[in-house]
């Protein structure tokens, strides 16, 4: 009987990338139903907004760049980076904001670079950055939680939906007067203003950790992130050492003056940080690979974080701290290569 | 001993637990395969230079003769698996890699597997020097049957030369699916044991460590049971940990004894030997049973047979023969592999022989492979990086090699690629990454031999140079020498010269009449 000659090893192959991209989307339902809780369906248009578009655009550049379609769609790394920048963009974010940041994202940050596994930044991060700097407005309008009283009124399905598409609001309602700083850049203008925390954190936007709402979006963040620890997706050196850094820092400047800075605790369950440390900073394309090297870059990360909310211009640090210490991978892995068997 | 009940520790980073997948093969003691009427043997089954043929179309040969004879130290003799006639000796398809063709002596079975005396047993070995020892054994063809087949006389005697602080007995058997080695140490564990004796004073080394998986349960008791009734001090079980490659020399050596064998050498170099259990009993066999290594246990499993199963097989038998005996392939039987499932190769016929080397006889059913998969980019998730046992970096590895930048992958230690193939199982890319590390591997060693052939070149070359060089200035420096006294001497010197020269010369003429003086000049 003849058969096939193949390579070794005869055996099927543990996993997939495409396996790996749907947990990292399983992984992120707890943290989107969290923030749709809080924040109202905003998310969920922004989802579909957002995978649309990268869709779109994934399957033009491998037209362009004449790769087969099926098996690049399917990998699912697209629709991460898509849901991605959807969680980074408030509930009421006109279309085309969102197209243009995720039309970015794949066309110039990942497929210009050379497509999957090859773009030396974070390509969602890369996308907010750009959104941040090209419509501040937009980008900086976030809703307050849904179960925070402040005298402001929040839209409904029906006029989110009409917003995202028109750009116009209600009758009567001013993007102004339904939107509330964010928690961190409260803190960060009333710690200007000399107050202390223990003031700050009686505000209507301050919950249990931190800001209302988002603390719980950072703590089922948290959630999803175990359970890709614990299917091996991700691994546990860049976040523990990412919230480590972060909250080693604000505790050392907090002990040395309490009334000038915040606690660590709040810096943790603060923003994007919670968030960050498991899905954003782990993205294995752009981050180093030895156990040592990713120790360090996730420990840079929270260090950057923490200086970057602390005396830096915007109010959350993630992004710009994961898109500094990318520019360094190159870096980390070729002064933390384990000592080989055998060799000195 | 206290020791015998701990388990060694892991030591050696990375690796897989693989599910083993070898029930299946272990259910039924070890079978016999029947002598089947024609049996390719191929005169190169052994790492080193292909035997050198003893015989001839026509020649009647018994069970046990040698019919190939050890071209040099690292070689080994063939031998007659069965009595019969040689029918002819010609290039036939053999187990291997590249699926190439060697020198075999094709013998057809008398059916009555008439054996000759050997010469090869001595029941009392003690009293062999260690040197003879190893000279039966190499006499008696035993090459190690743990896959790698290195002519065992060889190893030994390298080894005997740096002095051996103990012998490292393999029967870890890490890979999946295998489990000839259980089968032998559960059936034939006073062998076995017998067998390192042999072993131990063939090399004359104090100890001996067992180093056995300890999901082996039967087999350890099996051995445990012989250890208590032969008493031997010298020789110790140390059970480990199920890794995947625990069972690689380096990784045993390193679990075993806590070192590692330095990238450019051997186990030898730091004291260490170590041999498969299959080895040993084939020590046995030959020693104390006059029987030179004419056959081998061979697992048949995976989903594409039948039953499964452990086989005594004659060298030579086709592949076919054994599928028979597990009750033929079934349906849907995709791929026939020897060696393991990680390690294995793939072979094209099942018509091939079995061989000194064929531990395994995989034939992966239609669920077990999915390997026709689309390649995906490398998304550097350093998996492969977790589970390589030696800690290369093979997404970098393979990005160099890739590029075609051989000289950075030797530079970041290729050649300590064992070859695994663990991170090849845990790539969510399906990357062929052991593949391309195969593939550097032997680009760059061609490439030094090349290399080494080219620099001798031009050392004969430099060195000829050199000569002629040395004989043009001896030359030219008679030339001013004569040209400095002639332009010094007078006149007269010169004539006186002259004459001198004129009578050397009919003197020549002379002696040339007289042949017989002339001899000296």
């Amino acid at each position: 009987m003849k058969f096939e000659s193949q390579f070794a090893p005869h055996i099927t192959p543990s996993g997939s990338v495409r396996r790996m991209m749907q947990r990292v989307l399983k992984a992120l339902v707890p943290a989107a139903m969290a923030h749709v809780y809080f924040f109202g369906p905003g998310l969920i248009f922004n989802i579909v907004i957002a995978g649309g578009v990268a869709l779109a655009a994934e399957a033009a550049m491998l037209r362009l760049r004449g790769l087969p379609l099926r098996p690049y769609l399917l990998d699912f790394s697209a629709l991460v980076t898509a849901v991605l920048i959807a969680f980074t963009l408030p509930p009421l974010t006109p279309w085309w904001v969102t197209a243009t940041g995720v039309t970015f994202a794949i066309v110039i940050a990942k497929h210009l670079y050379g497509g999957l596994g090859q773009n030396p930044f974070n390509p969602a991060m890369t996308a907010y950055v750009v959104l941040l700097v090209s419509f501040p407005v937009y980008m900086t309008s976030w809703l307050p939680p849904l179960n925070v009283d402040i005298g402001i009124a929040h839209p409904d399905f029906g006029d989110s939906l009409f917003y995202l598409f028109t750009g116009r609001l209600p009758a009567g309602q001013m993007m102004d007067t339904i939107t509330a700083a964010s928690p961190l850049d409260v803190t960060r203008n009333q710690l200007a203003q000399a107050m202390n925390y223990s003031e700050i954190k009686n505000g209507p936007l301050f919950g249990n950790f931190a800001g209302k709402g988002w603390e719980w979006i950072g703590i089922y963040s948290a959630l999803g992130g175990m359970w890709l620890l614990y299917k091996g997706v991700i691994r546990w050196q860049i976040p523990t050492f990412m919230l480590l850094g972060l909250f080693v820092t604000a505790a050392v400047m907090y002990l040395l003056n309490p009334g000038a800075y915040v606690p660590s605790g709040f810096h943790l369950f603060a923003g994007a940080a919670l968030f960050g440390a498991f899905f954003i900073a782990t993205d294995p394309v752009t981050a180093p690979i030895s156990p040592l090297g990713q120790k360090i870059y996730g420990a840079c990360i929270g260090i950057l974080v923490y200086v970057i909310r602390t005396w830096g211009g915007f109010p959350d640090g993630v992004a710009f701290a994961v898109l500094f210490m990318n520019m360094t991978t190159p870096l980390i892995d070729h002064y933390t290569r384990p000592r080989v068997y055998g060799h000195d | 001993m206290e020791q015998q009940d701990k388990i060694m520790p892991r030591r050696f980073r990375g690796g897989l637990k693989l599910l083993p997948n070898k029930i299946q093969s272990t259910l039924t003691p070890i079978r016999h395969v029947p002598i089947p009427d024609k049996l390719v043997v191929p005169l190169s089954q052994h790492i080193g230079r292909e035997a050198m043929p003893l015989v001839k179309a026509g020649d009647k040969v018994c069970k046990g003769q040698p019919i190939g004879a050890a071209d040099g130290e690292v070689s080994a003799p063939v031998h007659a698996p069965t009595s019969g006639i040689v029918e002819s000796i010609g290039m036939h398809p053999v187990p291997h890699p590249g699926g190439l063709s060697a020198l075999c002596v094709v013998l057809r079975s008398d059916g009555k597997d008439r054996a000759i005396d050997t010469g090869l047993a001595c029941l009392d070995y003690l009293s062999l020097s260690p040197g003879e020892i190893q000279g039966r054994i190499q006499q008696a063809g035993i090459t190690g049957l743990g896959g790698a087949v290195y002519p065992t006389a060889a190893k030994m005697s390298k080894a005997e030369d740096r002095g051996i602080k103990a012998l490292i007995v393999n029967a870890a058997e890490c890979e999946p699916i295998i489990s000839c080695d259980d089968m032998l140490m559960r059936e034939h564990a006073d062998d076995l044991i017998t067998g390192i004796q042999i072993m131990l004073h063939a090399m004359s080394a104090p100890r001996a460590l067992i180093g056995i998986e300890r999901d082996k349960k039967r087999a350890i008791t099996a051995l445990e049971k012989a250890l208590a009734r032969i008493g031997d001090e010298r020789i110790v079980l140390r059970k480990i940990y199920s890794i995947y490659p625990a069972g690689g020399e380096r990784q045993l050596v390193q679990v075993l004894t806590g070192q590692e064998v330095p990238h450019d050498g051997f186990p030898q170099d730091i004291g260490y030997l170590s041999q498969n259990v299959g080895t040993a009993l084939a020590i046995k066999h030959a020693l104390i049973d006059g029987q030179p290594l004419i056959s081998r246990i061979t697992t048949v499993a995976g989903k594409g047979v039948h039953l499964p199963g452990n086989l005594e097989v004659r060298l030579g038998t086709p592949i076919a023969d054994l599928v028979a005996a597990c009750g033929g392939y079934h349906d849907g039987a995709e791929a026939l592999v020897m060696g393991g499932p990680m390690m294995g190769f793939s072979l094209t016929d099942d018509r091939l022989p079995v061989v000194k080397g064929t531990n395994c006889i995989a034939v992966a059913g239609p669920s077990e492979l999915e390997q026709t998969d689309f390649v995906m980019p490398c998304i550097r998730c350093g998996k492969c990086a977790q589970v390589c046992p030696v800690s290369l970096q093979p997404e970098e590895l393979y990005w160099q090699i890739k590029g075609g930048d051989l000289d950075k992958a030797a530079k970041l230690s290729v050649d300590a690629c064992i070859e695994c193939g663990c991170c090849d199982y845990v790539c969510p890319s399906h990357i062929p990454l052991a593949q391309y590390f195969r593939y550097a591997k032997s680009e760059l060693s061609a490439r030094d031999r090349q290399q080494q052939k080219s620099q001798l070149a031009k050392h004969r070359f430099e060195d000829r140079a050199g000569r002629i060089r040395i004989e043009e200035d001896a030359r030219q420096a008679r030339l001013t020498a004569r040209k400095k006294r002639l332009a010094e001497g007078s006149q007269q010197e010169r004539e006186r010269q002259i004459s001198a020269s004129v009578q050397r010369a009919q003197a020549k003429t002379d002696a040339t009449v007289e042949p017989d003086q002339d001899l000296g000049e």
